[in-house]
């Protein structure tokens, strides 16, 4: 199984190759983060994606003022697509065809060490449970839920899978 | 550091590290913890200049990663942030840098992305 995760970066330069790597390689699954809010034109890259990946700060510039209602609109771009809004300490949204909507909270973290890459641990977290765990959308993210919270409870990222399982 | 800085002074730091960074290099660093021998993790990006960027390019080949895209000549550094951390006080001064402004043109995205992920050869997985 192949998986093809894109940075959403410079929509332009997306919007041209993402479509013919697509087709190039129908097979593959496909994901793409949304991070950052100024980057105009992303959401426009969304029927080529199988999975995407919202920060919770893209979310809170969205002029949505529920997560729901932000998942509901972007949906109508690609409705067979999985949306997954990463939500720090209120761990993750989710909605696919099959579950429209579900809050996926966290455990409570007691102190946060180093919050640096939690949301890239979610999607390490999530593209491995999909990929090689054979979980689905839902139990998948709660699995990168859980990875993202133990990354916030210490320095860098050793030794993450063990602490988290 | 102790404390800090002063503007205009100069402080000796107490201690540094260095740690890769990055969206999708953070992403590839929890993967690389799990993945299987035969399995394939692949960076497509574009790098600073090839002596810059050899430090970023080994440590993420020691974790198994191989590395594709451009490597830009006119590019002296590749992105990076200096966390400056202050034992008085606990705080964390973060300064940026990107010195080039995204890149990677669509054609070699594009040509990096399926040189690299042939499904006739390929049985892993691929982040940008």
């Amino acid at each position: 199984m192949n998986w093809v995760h894109f940075e959403g970066r410079i929509p332009e330069i997306l919007k041209d190759a993402v479509p013919r790597i697509r087709a190039s390689i129908p097979q593959a699954t496909f994901s793409l983060e949304i991070e950052k809010p100024d980057r105009h034109g992303l959401l426009d890259l969304i029927p080529f994606f199988d999975v995407i990946f919202f920060s919770h700060t893209y979310y809170l510039h969205s002029g949505h003022t529920t997560p729901n209602h932000f998942l509901d609109a972007v949906r109508e771009r690609n409705p067979s697509a999985v949306y997954i809004i990463t939500a720090g300490e209120n761990g993750a949204y989710h909605s696919s065809h099959d579950h429209p909507f579900l809050h996926i909270p966290t455990t409570k973290v007691d102190i946060v060490v180093d919050a640096t890459g939690a949301g890239d641990t979610f999607i390490a977290g999530y593209v491995w449970s999909r990929m090689a765990l054979g979980k689905s959308g839902v139990g998948a993210a709660k699995m990168a839920v859980a990875l993202a919270t133990t990354k916030v409870g210490q320095e860098g990222f050793d030794n993450l899978w063990k602490r988290a399982c | 550091m102790p404390h800090y800085p002063e503007e205009d002074q100069k402080l000796r730091a107490s201690n540094v590290t260095t740690r890769l960074g990055g969206n999708v290099p953070n992403t590839l660093n929890v993967l690389h913890q799990v993945v299987a021998k035969e399995d394939r993790l692949v960076l497509v990006s574009t790098f600073a200049e090839r002596d810059s960027s050899q430090r970023l390019t080994d440590k993420l080949e020691e974790m198994g990663v191989e590395v594709a895209g451009v490597w830009r000549d006119d590019c002296p550094l590749n992105p990076q942030s200096w966390i400056l951390k202050s034992e008085q006080t606990g705080s964390r001064t973060i300064v940026n840098y990107n010195g080039y402004n995204e890149i990677l043109k669509p054609q070699n995205l594009m040509s990096a992305v399926r040189k690299n992920l042939q499904p006739m050869n390929y049985s892993g997985r691929s982040l940008q």
